[in-house]
């Protein structure tokens, strides 16, 4: 049988993985940036044009160091970040704020100076880009139910702060907007306000997306690539469908998990396995396949969730 | 820029209401400082009141101004994430010194209005007649608080870009720690030799010019070129700081 490894496709790469050159309106080259006992290694990665990447870890794996830097906020020690195609290390600083305009960030939580109201935050964000569009604005104020331009950032909850950088964000008329944990915290209905907002916003197709998040199941409606980092270091990187449609969970006995090592189905080494109580749990990257070799076990579809656990906790076999 | 000046214009408005607070409270304390003090006439008085008013004003508003910024900055992560915004390091350095010189000139303006109308007030329920401060003297005064203040400003910014607000405090300590020293009586025989000698060379040059107001004037020069080159430094500082 012909072994397949799921991880590590083209180290976070998706665009270039179909042998196609796709434009990349965010390229992460080997980013590596250290913080005492932390550290960010090598970690590359794509945002083509048109698509939304995912960037899933656990607490501390790195992502917001990961943001940082993509936003400027913090200096990589090495490596470089291009967006729309230009380093921005080489980049002049007029050239960089022309570049920046077509950047928005909304971040995990609300930053804005605590003391400001809310129409002077979309007044800021009005000053700030040249391209933002109050009617837009507005627009998504009432789509989102935000009716409160006088009321203090500091007074609003946690939704409305959230909706607020969401309006703000996508009236600027950024190609490329970066999000930090966007639905973190936020009752269910808000969530797939927010998540409805950010699919509409997605139906330019010159536009794209960058989004960490912890809830994985929004990713999973909403990314077409996913990204995963652990330790400081790109674990996985593939497109969302195949971890829904191509990869799988078998629920297997020990010996059951035992006479698939030995058939040598996934590769030596290969093989990722949680174990539980009275069964083994292991990661099959591809399911049809696995089915019509061993019928007589249970193999479900895979998750994000189910990923991460078996890239985080899993025993390599 | 034009979106930092403003959101820290907004922050300044936030806080107007306590600044108001304070500035309306410090005319009392001169007056009531100053009439204990029994001031031989309504000149002294006024002088006394005016100067205090915008002495004690303009040096602590501006002290406290540049923490609320700063602070500000620090308390919801805002530093960071402003980053985010079509901006450079170096525009946020220049705008943030910006703000700084235009708060420290508002104040000015606003402590001798104040200073004005107190003095002028408190002469006459006092002395029955409105206490006058020479034009030159108001000068000569607004010219040192302004001094002091940029002066001071120049040093604290680098500080403030290089640690944040919330490690920079430890330093701001420092000159208040230094001022127990003054207990020690060979420091404080120094510090009286040092402003001594200060006193007399200024007299001296003040003597030769003819008149303070030049002086004063180079003063501020001065004080505005390192003003500059502390933005200068601070921008070199800020360009490699991490959030």
């Amino acid at each position: 049988m012909t072994a397949y490894s799921p991880y590590r496709l083209d180290r976070g790469r998706p665009a270039q993985r179909a042998g196609t050159s796709f434009p990349c309106d965010l390229r992460v080259q080997g980013v590596t940036k250290r913080y005492g006992d932390f550290s960010l290694r090598d970690v590359a990665l794509d945002v083509p044009r048109g698509s939304v990447v995912g960037l899933v870890g656990r607490n501390g794996a790195g992502k917001t160091t990961l943001m940082k830097i993509i936003l400027g906020a913090a200096l990589p020690d090495a490596g470089r970040i291009e967006l729309f195609g230009h380093d921005v290390a080489s980049l002049g600083n007029q050239e960089l704020i022309r570049l920046r305009e077509r950047v928005a960030y909304v971040n995990a939580t609300v930053s804005y100076p605590s003391g400001m109201r809310v129409w002077e935050v979309s007044r800021m964000y009005e000053l700030a880009y040249p391209r933002f569009d109050r009617s837009a604005y507005d627009r998504l104020c009432a789509v989102m139910e935000l009716d409160v331009p006088r009321h203090k950032v500091s007074d609003l909850s946690r939704g409305m702060g959230m909706k607020l950088q969401l309006a703000c964000a996508l009236a600027t008329g950024a190609d490329l907007l970066v999000l930090d944990e966007p639905t973190a915290g936020l009752d269910p209905i808000v969530r797939e306000e927010l998540l409805d907002v950010l699919r509409s916003w997605m139906e330019d197709e010159a536009r794209s997306m960058f989004v960490s998040s912890h809830i994985t199941s929004d990713l999973e409606h909403l990314a077409d690539y996913l990204v995963m980092i652990e330790q400081g270091a790109v674990a996985l990187a593939c497109e969302c469908d195949t971890i829904r449609d191509v990869m799988g969970v078998a629920n297997l006995r020990s010996h059951e998990l035992q006479q698939v090592l030995d058939d040598g189905f996934l590769g030596d080494g290969q093989a990722r396995v949680l174990r539980r109580d009275l069964s083994c749990l292991l990661l099959v990257p591809q399911r049809a396949a696995f089915m019509r070799a061993y019928p007589d076990f249970a193999c479900d579809r895979a998750t994000i969730d189910d990923v991460m656990a078996f890239i985080v906790k899993g025993e390599v076999r | 820029m034009r979106s930092l000046l403003y959101s820290d214009w907004c922050t300044l408005k936030g806080a107007a209401k306590g600044y108001l607070l304070l500035v309306a409270t410090f005319p009392l304390i001169a007056v009531m400082g100053n009439v204990a003090k029994a001031a031989p006439d309504a000149t002294a008085l006024a002088t006394n009141v005016h100067s205090t008013i915008v002495s004690t004003c303009v040096t602590m508003l501006a002290f406290y101004g540049c923490l609320t910024f700063f602070g500000n900055d620090e308390r919801e992560g805002w530093e960071g994430v402003r980053l985010s915004l079509p901006i450079t390091r170096s525009l946020v350095v220049r705008s943030r010194y910006a703000t700084q010189l235009l708060w420290v000139v508002m104040l000015e303006v606003l402590a001798n209005l104040t200073g004005m109308c107190v003095r002028a007030a408190a002469a006459m329920v006092l002395h029955g007649q409105p206490g006058l401060v020479p034009v030159g003297e108001a000068v000569l005064l607004s010219g040192l608080v302004l001094v002091v203040c940029i002066l001071y400003l120049a040093i604290e910014m680098p500080l403030l870009f290089k640690t944040g607000l919330s490690r920079a405090r430890v330093y701001f300590m420092l000159p208040f720690l230094a001022c127990t020293l003054l207990v020690i009586e060979p420091v404080r025989e120094v510090v009286r030799e040092v402003v001594r000698t200060v006193a007399g060379t200024v007299s001296s040059v003040v003597g030769a010019l003819g008149s303070p107001l030049p002086l004063m004037a180079g003063a501020l020069v001065v004080a505005l070129a390192v003003y500059g080159a502390s933005m200068l430094l601070s921008e070199r500082i800020y360009e490699s700081r991490d959030f």
